[in-house]
């Protein structure tokens, strides 16, 4: 039977952790529209799986190794010109194997390229974005690492984002 | 979690964590997620809206791999602290 309502808990019970979580109010969910077509914008992409490009600072899992409540807040920008082979692919709590060999899994570059190839999105921006997924205190993500990466999208005139969590 | 959070626009799928838009090689697969995606970012008129994907894993949730080969920081201090508990309630 094809699935309806999507069941968060099927492949990790994580029902604790969630139910305890405050919710937001919706109510109060910012809303942008899209400002023109798909077709006229330049798209970003944002993951969650602690990416970075190779010689580039790693994400501090020193510290989470030490705390093991903490995680790096903190954020890394990809050259969308980076390939396969160009990153570390290096969230310690999934397996990224299957990134390696395909980061079209969770981090669909080649897609998008073919997309602005068909005319399906305007271009894929110069840069694009990584935090790693794991930051029990967000409020540094919230405060500090946002603003820094919405800066940078400004910048580089991007119209839109597509945020893959993992 | 999304919907806790509240976000304006947000495609939900059941997939393991580490493999949101499909299996290794199945481009055909990942572009339909990925055109999901898109599909809703240019279709939706208001915050909180949200989809549930239909798509199912062809592997059961016990044959599915997605926690990596060394335990998180985090899990090997609770499975530590799980082994502990054990080897008290044993030595009792």
């Amino acid at each position: 039977m094809p699935i309806t309502k999507v069941d968060s808990h099927y492949f990790h019970d994580q029902k604790e952790r969630i139910e305890n979580q405050r919710p937001n109010d919706p109510a109060e969910t910012p809303w942008t529209p899209l400002p023109k077509p798909l077709s006229e914008c330049n798209v970003t992409l944002v993951s969650t799986a602690g990416i970075f490009a190779k010689g580039d600072e790693s994400f501090d899992y020193d510290r989470e190794r030490a705390e093991p409540s903490w995680g790096d807040p903190s954020h890394r920008e990809i050259p969308s010109s980076a390939g396969q082979d160009d990153v570390e692919y290096s969230h310690l709590h999934i397996d990224t194997s299957f990134l390696a060999k395909d980061r079209n899994v969770a981090w669909p570059v080649d897609i998008f390229e073919d997309y602005a190839r068909e005319g399906k999105i305007g271009r894929l921006a110069e840069t694009l974005y990584s935090i790693m997924g794991y930051i029990p205190n967000y409020n540094p993500l919230i405060k500090r690492t946002a603003p820094l990466m919405i800066e940078s999208m400004k910048a580089q005139g991007v119209d839109t984002a597509f945020i893959i969590p993992v | 979690m999304t919907e806790k959070v509240a976000v304006s626009r947000a495609a939900f799928i059941q997939y393991p964590f580490g493999r949101q838009l499909g299996e290794v090689g199945d481009r055909e697969g990942q572009r339909k997620v990925t055109g999901a995606m898109a599909d809703l970012l240019v279709s939706a008129e208001s915050p909180n809206t949200y989809v549930h994907l239909p798509y199912e894993w062809p592997e059961p949730p016990e044959k599915t791999k997605w926690r990596p080969d060394i335990p998180a920081p985090g899990r090997l201090k609770r499975m530590r602290e799980e082994e502990e508990e054990a080897r008290k309630a044993a030595a009792k």
